[in-house]
């Protein structure tokens, strides 16, 4: 070939080449502004390089519920103003979502599983989806919702009635609908957030203090097809089984999945805390350690089997449920780097994993009041059990609400700190037994709610060393907070607590630098996003739950708490930053 | 409007009305009669029982019982509350709540809510007794009763594999039930079919097959089939994505179609835009599970058949040979 052609060649191959880069960068581009929802398995596993986005109901698959945007700092978060709000319109059982923002739109779901698509921008509200239910439904768990999953041009939701739903992402049509399971025969629904995994949409349920056999279901995010189930109770035949007795316990052991998890995709791994064994109170009907119940399950996210499990709290007496956020976070001490699994359990502790072995690293306590055990050991072992009693009633610390809600804790790369709330209290907790009936309520148990013997109910935030559970700040409350915790890279620290102020501390410190009174107490979670530069917090306000409408047997004041539902977004004023 | 009407039309007219409404006055007396002699208007007409009269529900024996049935079942912290004095349902003492109000919702339950029907777990006679305990005054009447209660080793739940009682010849309708209803089992029969007004009703519903013989049952279960109702034909649907659709049509509107895509069970109801169709075919082969006789045992599908039936004959394997 001679030199002259060979120029040319180059040339025009060089050419070419420019033309495909730059086809491919504007599709790419085009793609993230144009199409809606379009997350795939890839864009989520690296949600972190879009901090633009809040993504996944955790913010990305690591569960810290932190965001690396920070036009909003410790220094100026001061000047915060409300730029818009969206109402949705129904005001029953609060707001307890965590919204999701991909591309500047935001998707969120209310009560009775009604769900909006709003420019992220301005609150302006793009499309509504009713869910209609039959005429004569039961809903076991409430009407409330936590969130959405958004992926391949779809949101998905779980319903009160136990179906999982997709509708279309930019014009919120129904595009596939599944019933779980009939809901009166399982006494279980969803109301937990779904999360995509590759090319799944995983979802849990409720059910754990009903007589109902707990499962995680992995549907194919884009026609829905069951991909795969895992049962949180082993069948006979199955390894684990022989944790229950011979009778038909398994069946109506509970298992609950009511939260939702974490991923690893280094190891393809789904992690998934699992809820109590029912009946709650009453363990005499089903000796043995009862496997996976009150467990950490490590899940191969294509198959959906076992990898490795953790129990926390075997044989459980207490409804202290392993169900609440599994956070992932990789901690180099002496020179050490320890990839682990941060766990915090109703029981007021919590638990450090390794997440490649499933091993004990450590358990500390996230509250002072525990009696419902002496210790745990340097093994992970239960050292003196404090179980209730049929026919007297015994105090146990905590009680039935938790040493915290499920509301999530957040976790900062840059502090290093781990942020959670906790609560001080007790009950006097009776066993009632009861009888397993398929999917009636199985809870076996009174409790009347006590003060700690060391004075009165009260609640705190604080920060920790997620490994060693040192306590680095502490901040008191008087009602427990029931709003997730949100931090920053503008070292800010966000929640909201149940009288309707939303506030702003520093993550450093504790120090207390903003707050905005919504005018209804928070029971989401507030998540931060950014659109054309400009960085924004929203948080869903409006108080309601289970464990709210139980908050007048205890503080009757709060039986004047008034409900709402309404998100607010706030930034920093326009040209000061 | 003016009516011009014809004088001794209009003297007849208001004879006729006024014996009319004489008619409705004593039929209305009697109708008050009536209810007042039964006990009050909203309980007679809401339920078959009697309440008990007002000192019965006063009575402490009938009350303490009441506060031991209501404890275990709705005094968990999830519900009522220990006492019925709230938890995450709302709180039911000293709040005035009338009996017969309090009757019907513990009876029938509440649509839309957590609160469930209770008719299946008390008899009417219990459920008078929660009553009178939720009526009485809260601060003296104990939340729980603690004495007496012990764990009672019948309350585990006991291995139903149907060995025991059922001989091997004859059907059991309550294991085949049982069967139907199984939600641990991948393809049992409520995924596609409704029974009684349960189950999904993808193919027929089966309430009433008193036609078929039992031999026919197991045909139509065990054997291919072929189906003759276009209601429950199969579409076989191609998408212009690649995608296949292997279901039965639940509706259709002016631009999209939704099926059931029985693929994989629990079956998906998709949406489907007629835009995105390339083929659509129909064919009566049915979707139906073809390996029943494989994963039911002889004894399961005399059971299943048994239930279906629904006859007051016994089923026996003889007649399914």
């Amino acid at each position: 070939m001679n030199k002259w052609i060979k120029c040319r060649l180059i040339r025009a191959s060089l050419l070419v080449l420019a033309f495909i880069v730059a086809i491919t960068a504007f599709a790419r581009q085009a793609r993230a502004q144009d199409g809606y929802g379009d997350l795939t398995g890839e864009r989520l596993v690296n949600a972190r390089r879009e901090p633009q986005n809040w993504a996944t109901y955790f913010g990305a698959y690591d569960a810290w519920r932190y965001s690396s945007l920070d036009q909003i700092r410790a220094d100026n978060v001061k000047n915060l103003v409300p730029v818009w709000a969206f109402q949705t319109g129904k005001v029953e059982g609060g707001l307890n979502a965590t919204p999701l923002v991909v591309d500047g739109i935001m998707y969120l779901i209310a009560s009775e599983n009604r769900v909006f698509a709003l420019n992220a921008e301005t609150g302006q509200r793009l499309w509504t989806y009713n869910y209609k239910v039959p005429r004569d439904f039961f809903s076991p768990y409430g009407k409330f919702n936590r969130g959405v999953a958004v992926g391949y041009g779809l949101v998905f939701f779980g319903t009160m009635d136990n179906h999982v739903v997709a509708v279309n992402a930019q014009t919120g049509k129904e595009v596939w609908n599944v019933e779980v399971e009939d809901v009166k025969k399982c006494g279980c629904n969803i109301n937990g957030a779904p999360f995509i995994v590759k090319d799944k949409v995983i979802v849990g349920g409720t059910g754990g203090d009903s007589a109902h056999r707990g499962y995680i279901n992995a549907f194919n995010a884009k026609t829905g097809r069951l991909a795969w189930r895992f049962y949180t109770i082993p069948g006979p035949g199955e390894p684990g089984h022989e944790t229950w007795p011979e009778t038909d316990m398994w069946k109506y052991g509970g298992g609950s999945t009511w939260l939702t998890g974490s991923y690893d995709p280094a190891q393809n791994l789904i992690f998934w805390g699992i809820g109590n064994p029912s009946s709650d109170f009453n363990n005499s009907v089903r000796p043995g350690e009862n496997l996976y119940t009150n467990c950490i399950v490590a899940i191969d996210a294509d198959t959906g089997k076992l990898k490795w499990y953790y129990q926390e709290i075997p044989h459980d007496a207490w409804d202290f449920d392993s169900a609440y956020e599994p956070v992932l976070m990789d901690i180099t001490r002496n020179g050490k780097t320890e990839k682990l699994l941060v766990h915090p359990n109703k029981s007021g502790y919590v638990w450090v994993l390794n997440r490649e072995t499933g091993k004990f690293v450590n358990a500390w306590p996230y509250v002072d009041t525990i009696t419902w055990v002496k210790s745990i050991d340097k093994d992970g072992k239960l050292v003196g059990r404090n179980e209730p009693e049929a026919g007297k009633a015994n105090l146990i610390c905590p009680n039935w609400g938790g040493g915290r809600s499920w509301n999530h804790s957040a976790y900062s790369p840059r502090t290093g700190l781990w942020y959670n709330d906790g609560i001080e209290w007790c009950a006097n907790v009776t066993v009632l037994p009861q009888e397993a009936r398929e999917g009636r309520p199985f809870v076996a148990g009174n409790v009347d709610v006590k003060p700690p013997p060391d004075g009165k109910i009260r609640a705190h935030l604080d920060a920790f060393d997620p490994l060693t559970g040192q306590k680095k700040w502490t901040l008191p409350f008087k009602y427990p907070i029931l709003a997730s915790l949100l931090v920053t890279a503008g070292d800010v620290l966000f929640t909201g607590d149940v009288e309707g102020h939303f506030i702003a501390f520093d993550a450093k410190s504790g120090k207390q630098l903003w707050s905005f009174n919504t005018g209804s107490g928070h029971r989401g979670g507030p998540i931060t996003y950014s659109v054309k530069g400009r960085q924004y917090v929203a948080v869903p306000s409006g108080l309601g739950s289970i464990f709210v409408s139980g908050m007048p047997a205890t503080w009757p004041e709060a039986a004047d708490f008034q409900s709402g539902s309404t998100v607010f977004a706030f930034a920093l004023p326009e040209g000061k930053k | 409007m003016i009516t011009v009407v014809e004088a001794g039309s209009q003297q007849r007219m208001r004879r006729e009305s006024s014996a009319s409404r004489v008619v409705i006055l004593i039929l209305f007396l009697a109708v008050l009669a009536f209810f007042s002699a039964r006990g009050s208007f909203e309980s007679a007409t809401c339920q078959a029982q009697t309440s008990p009269d007002g000192d019965r529900l006063k009575d402490p024996q009938f009350i303490s019982e009441g506060a031991k049935l209501f404890a275990p079942v709705c005094g968990n912290a999830y519900c009522h509350g220990a006492g019925g004095k709230g938890g995450g349902a709302p709180r039911l003492r000293d709040r005035g709540l009338e009996p017969a109000y309090l009757f019907k919702t513990i009876s029938s339950g509440i649509s839309g809510t957590a609160m469930l029907s209770f008719k299946s777990e008390f008899s009417d006679e219990q459920i008078w007794k929660i009553v009178a305990f939720i009526m009485s005054d809260a601060a003296t009447n104990p939340a729980i009763v603690v004495e007496g209660t012990t764990l009672d080793k019948t309350m585990v739940a006991t291995t139903k594999s149907g060995d025991s009682e059922s001989s091997f010849m004859t059907g059991s309708a309550e294991a085949g039930k049982a069967l139907f209803f199984d939600s641990s089992q991948p393809r049992s029969c409520q995924l596609c079919h409704s029974l009684q007004g349960e189950g999904t009703p993808i193919g027929p519903d089966l309430s009433k097959l008193s036609n078929e013989t039992p031999k026919e049952l197991l045909q139509k279960i065990v054997l291919t089939r072929q189906i003759n109702d276009p209601r429950f034909a199969t579409l076989n649907i191609t998408l212009r994505s690649g995608d296949k659709i292997v279901g039965v049509k639940k509706e259709e509107d002016g631009d999209s179609i939704r099926v059931y895509d029985t693929t994989e069970l629990p079956a998906v109801l998709r949406t489907v835009r007629k835009s995105e169709i390339v083929k659509l075919e129909t064919s009566n082969e049915s979707v139906m599970p073809k390996e029943y006789a494989s994963t039911y045992s002889m004894k399961q599908l005399l059971d299943l058949i048994t239930f279906l039936k629904a006859s007051k004959t016994a089923v026996t394997l003889k007649d399914l040979l």
